[in-house]
């Protein structure tokens, strides 16, 4: 059963030395060094001969120099160029060569590992205890001093924390089976994501869970250019390029996620690779990194070691910061020449001031739900980290490795595992997302107009002068009031969350909510009660950004 | 780099009909097989007449009733058991499965949740489950594969030549599965469309009633080319309905098994098609049957299917009309020709 957080829990492991990521931390050279083996390992079984590792080799260095010179970033070390220069020089030589030595092999594989060293060191996460204790303590604090204006007393808020805090920062699932889970295996966070907000957002439901702190990927850019890099930096997130796509960058990279989780680091991955672009839940997921999790169950049931849990979790926002240079992109790449885009928002570290701003000062809140821990195949599993089959009986995973008792390593079959493992995710985020007033009321308003203009495409409703955009006040209750039977039906039958607003109040103060929480963010009203108390819009685009979260759930028909 | 497989543990067959009898054959030419009956009476004449269905058994084949044993002595285990009953077999055996098994079926047909037997209603692809997706959906095992081609039982009986698809989305399925079938005189090749052959093995079924149809009134070759080519292009468009690729339908399990049945008297749905013509009720082919035509409630299902999604059937229309509403072939053949033909290869 979902529970509803109300304070935060104690630290499962309250030695903070003892998490996974600190003693990652500690062990970084002897870590690196041990991820350069197996990679290493692995392009002897990929390019089993010296001339296809040859091609590889060159391949990459063709791609990075070119990198270098059109595409350079603050981030990038300054010796970039003189490094790969050097590789020039080390690999021409095997330019001509038309036949190949033992020695040669040995040579390209030093070449190799230079090339990979210098990648892993740039990639390691750090984590320093000290400042993840200080920014654990303070910058939520200073933020809920900074932004709420309700507190007009800093003495006020010390005393009177966290019961105010979790009103608005709204976190469900079942706490004690996922901190049980922690202590008994390793821990892989597979959150939905829409918003670059979703990090931090993320980062505090986990710690306020008394999870130890996860390691996770995050562009180099990033956590070389923001103000707070120096902090991010040293949180445990690992650097990622995504300027570099050549095979043995990404083969470290898939490595560098297995491994970590082997040595019991909990981690955490975007499952959908980018922010959701539509606005939709995730329905098709990057397989890359969630791989590595079976991988390194792989390994961990080779060398008896602990079992994978694999969390899904679902953030739901009322308004999103991003949005209308997320549906920009998306309606841009759906339509191509039928679309004209629009001028594009950016997202600032002042925006995200504001985000946190209004969802302390308004009527909204954000709703984290932790989905039912999955092992790594996507079986659900019991307070003792045991799997349940469908039919609800304990069973080992271990045997889905195995042929005749015996683990049989198989990567083509472990792909296969992971799209059952996505499959199962993405059913979790449907089932755990919840319903809440703003994407409710923008996925009335956006049906109604789609029934009201029938014989239109998407792109010529985004084009609708505003008297052809409005909807009537009474039809949308109307409207809400169906949705919401179905939408009671589904949240009965488990297969969907609905906010306390949408699942208590009438289908007047949905809309009322829904209204003034959407449009916090944008600086249009993306739905409005206009002088004749009609709904309207003045960016349709954006309804539909947030009436996509609601598809798939066949709520068109109530309509 | 190929993985070999060092198979130790028998191999078991859920399922007794003459496929089910040739395929233990086929396999205990090298490993020990195991397969169950419900009735002692099966198992004693598998087990000590050493005949079966008027085939000889190997020696290396055992029977037994209890169905645990399969589970537990065998991690291969070949489930070919008419669709109708594959569910409840399946979920006999479901308690007793796990992790480590691989399960390989050999079963030509469909398996539909909704009531479609006595009235017409619409069927959606969500509604059509292949005996893959049973197994999956059933029982805790992942690996899952399927054998279809054409293997008219009679013949591989006679130990004549032979080739199959060995369908999975797993290559460590297909390479063990083929380690165990394969011999000098049965072929076995790889697809990982799986979903695609087995709609291919299913489709296939009710093109063979009309062919036997075809048969019955004297008509020749001609008319069996059109059926079964107008047929591969029926198939595809249903498939692709179901959200297949059409290239599985273009191999050994779709135009091949297409060729065998529609020319061969020993296939059930060919009989079906021929008897129908020479005047039998449908009810007095089933019941003098003993072993199921897969195709007589595959027709039902397909036309409802490409009623419901809008697909242009015809053949299937037309089968449906012999089979349930007392058309003659005659007749059907005269409709197909005043039908606007349109574009000959029209499903790429």
């Amino acid at each position: 059963m979902q529970e509803k957080l109300i304070t935060p829990y104690d630290y499962v492991q309250s030695d903070i030395n003892q998490w996974g990521i600190s003693r990652l931390d500690r062990e970084k050279e002897q870590f690196i060094d041990e991820i350069v083996v197996r990679v290493i390992d692995k392009s002897r079984i990929d390019y089993p001969s010296t001339k296809l590792l040859f091609e590889e080799l060159a391949s990459t260095l063709y791609q990075e120099r070119i990198r270098v010179t059109t595409s350079r970033w603050k981030s990038d070390a300054d010796d970039e160029k003189d490094f790969w220069n050097n590789i020039k020089g080390q690999i021409i030589k095997f330019q001509k060569a038309q036949s190949w030595e033992d020695t040669d092999r040995k040579t390209l594989e030093t070449i190799l590992k230079k090339i990979l060293y210098r990648y892993s060191y740039e990639m390691v996460a750090n984590f320093n205890p000290r400042i993840f204790q200080l920014a654990q303590k303070f910058l939520p604090r200073i933020l809920f001093l900074f932004l709420n204006s309700k507190f007009t007393s800093p003495f006020k808020f010390f005393y009177n924390n966290f019961s105010q805090f979790y009103k608005k920062f709204i976190i469900t699932g079942e706490f004690d089976l996922i901190r049980n889970l922690s202590q008994k295996g390793t821990l892989v966070i597979v959150p939905t994501h829409f918003s670059n907000t979703d990090s931090p957002v993320v980062g505090w439901a986990l710690n306020s869970l008394g999870l130890e702190a996860v390691t996770y990927g995050a562009g180099i850019n990033l956590v070389g250019t923001q103000p707070l890099s120096f902090m991010l930096n040293n949180l445990g997130a690992y650097k990622l390029d995504r300027r570099r796509k050549n095979n043995f960058y990404l083969e470290l990279l898939k490595t560098y996620s297995q491994m970590a989780i082997e040595k019991d680091t909990p981690s955490l991955f975007f499952p959908g690779g980018t922010r959701s672009r539509s606005g939709a839940l995730e329905h098709k997921l990057k397989l890359g990194l969630l791989s590595t999790a079976i991988e390194a169950q792989q390994e961990n049931f080779i060398h008896n070691r602990k079992k994978i849990f694999v969390v899904p979790l679902v953030i739901n926002y009322q308004y999103n910061v991003e949005s209308s240079s997320l549906v920009n992109q998306h309606l841009k790449e759906l339509g191509k020449e039928k679309y004209v885009a629009d001028n594009f928002e950016y997202s600032t570290t002042y925006k995200i001031i504001r985000f946190f701003k209004h969802l302390f000062n308004a009527n909204t809140e954000i709703v984290i739900s932790f989905g039912k821990p999955l092992d790594v195949v996507g079986n659900i599993v019991n307070e003792n980290g045991e799997s349940l089959t469908p039919q609800g009986n304990t069973f080992d995973i271990k045997g889905y490795f195995e042929f005749e008792n015996k683990i049989v390593r198989d990567e083509q079959r472990n792909f296969e595992y992971t799209k059952i493992l996505g499959d199962k995710i993405v059913k979790s985020y449907f089932r755990y997302n919840t319903v809440m007033s703003a994407p409710l009321v923008a996925f009335v308003y956006f049906q109604l107009l789609q029934k009201r203009h029938k014989h239109l495409s998407l792109f010529e409703i985004m084009l609708l002068p505003r008297e052809d955009r409005i909807i009537g006040k009474e039809k949308a209750i109307l409207a809400i009031n169906n949705v919401k039977e179905e939408l009671l039906r589904l949240y009965n039958e488990n297969q969907i969350l609905l906010s306390d607003v949408v699942k208590n109040e009438s289908s007047e103060s949905i809309l009322k909510n829904g209204i003034e929480c959407i449009s916090l963010f944008n600086s249009k009203n993306v739905v409005y009660l206009d002088s004749d108390k009609n709904l309207n819009s003045q960016d349709v685009r954006l309804a539909y950004f947030y009436h996509n979260r609601l598809k798939g759930y066949q709520l068109e028909a109530k309509i | 780099m190929k993985q070999k497989y060092n198979i130790k543990k028998p191999i078991g067959i859920l399922g007794i009909g003459s496929f089910g009898t040739v395929l233990a054959n086929i396999i205990a030419e090298k490993y020990p097989v195991i397969m169950y009956a419900r009735k002692q009476t099966t198992v004693d004449n598998i087990n000590i007449q050493k005949s079966h269905r008027g085939i000889v058994i190997h020696d290396n084949i055992s029977a037994t009733t209890d169905i645990q044993v399969i589970a537990n002595q065998c991690d291969i285990i070949f489930p070919v058991v008419p669709s109708y009953a594959f569910r409840s077999v399946i979920r006999e055996i479901t308690p007793y499965l796990t992790s480590n098994h691989i399960l390989i079926h050999g079963t030509k047909g469909f398996d539909v949740k909704l009531d479609y037997t006595s009235q017409s209603i619409p069927i959606y692809p969500k509604d059509i489950y292949t005996m893959s997706e049973v197994i999956v959906e059933e029982t805790p095992v992942y690996r899952v594969g399927c054998i279809s081609g054409p293997n008219l039982a009679k013949e591989i009986a006679q130990k004549q030549p032979a080739g199959t698809v060995l369908a999975s989305k797993f290559h460590e399925v297909i390479s063990i599965g083929t380690e165990v079938l394969e011999n000098e005189r049965f072929q076995v090749y790889g697809s990982t469309d799986i979903k695609g052959i087995e709609l291919a093995g299913v489709f296939k079924n009710y093109i063979a009633i009309a062919a036997g149809a075809s048969a019955a009134l004297g008509y020749g070759e001609n008319v069996k080319a059109l059926l079964i080519t107008k047929g591969i292009s029926e198939m595809i468009s249903i498939g692709k309905s179901l959200g297949v690729d059409p290239k599985s339908f273009l191999g050994l399990a779709g135009i091949g098994d297409l060729v065998a049945t529609c020319s061969s008297p020993l296939s059930r749905n060919y009989s079906v098609g021929y008897r129908l013509t020479k005047g039998e009720s449908l009810l007095d082919i089933v019941n003098s049957m003993t072993e199921a035509a897969e195709g007589i409630n595959t027709v039902k299902v397909i036309k409802y299917l490409s009623e419901t999604m809008h697909i242009q059937a015809p053949l299937v229309n037309i089968i449906y009309k012999i089979m349930y509403e007392n058309y003659s072939l005659e007749k059907g053949i005269k409709l197909l020709m005043r039908l606007n033909a349109g574009q000959d290869v029209n499903f790429y």
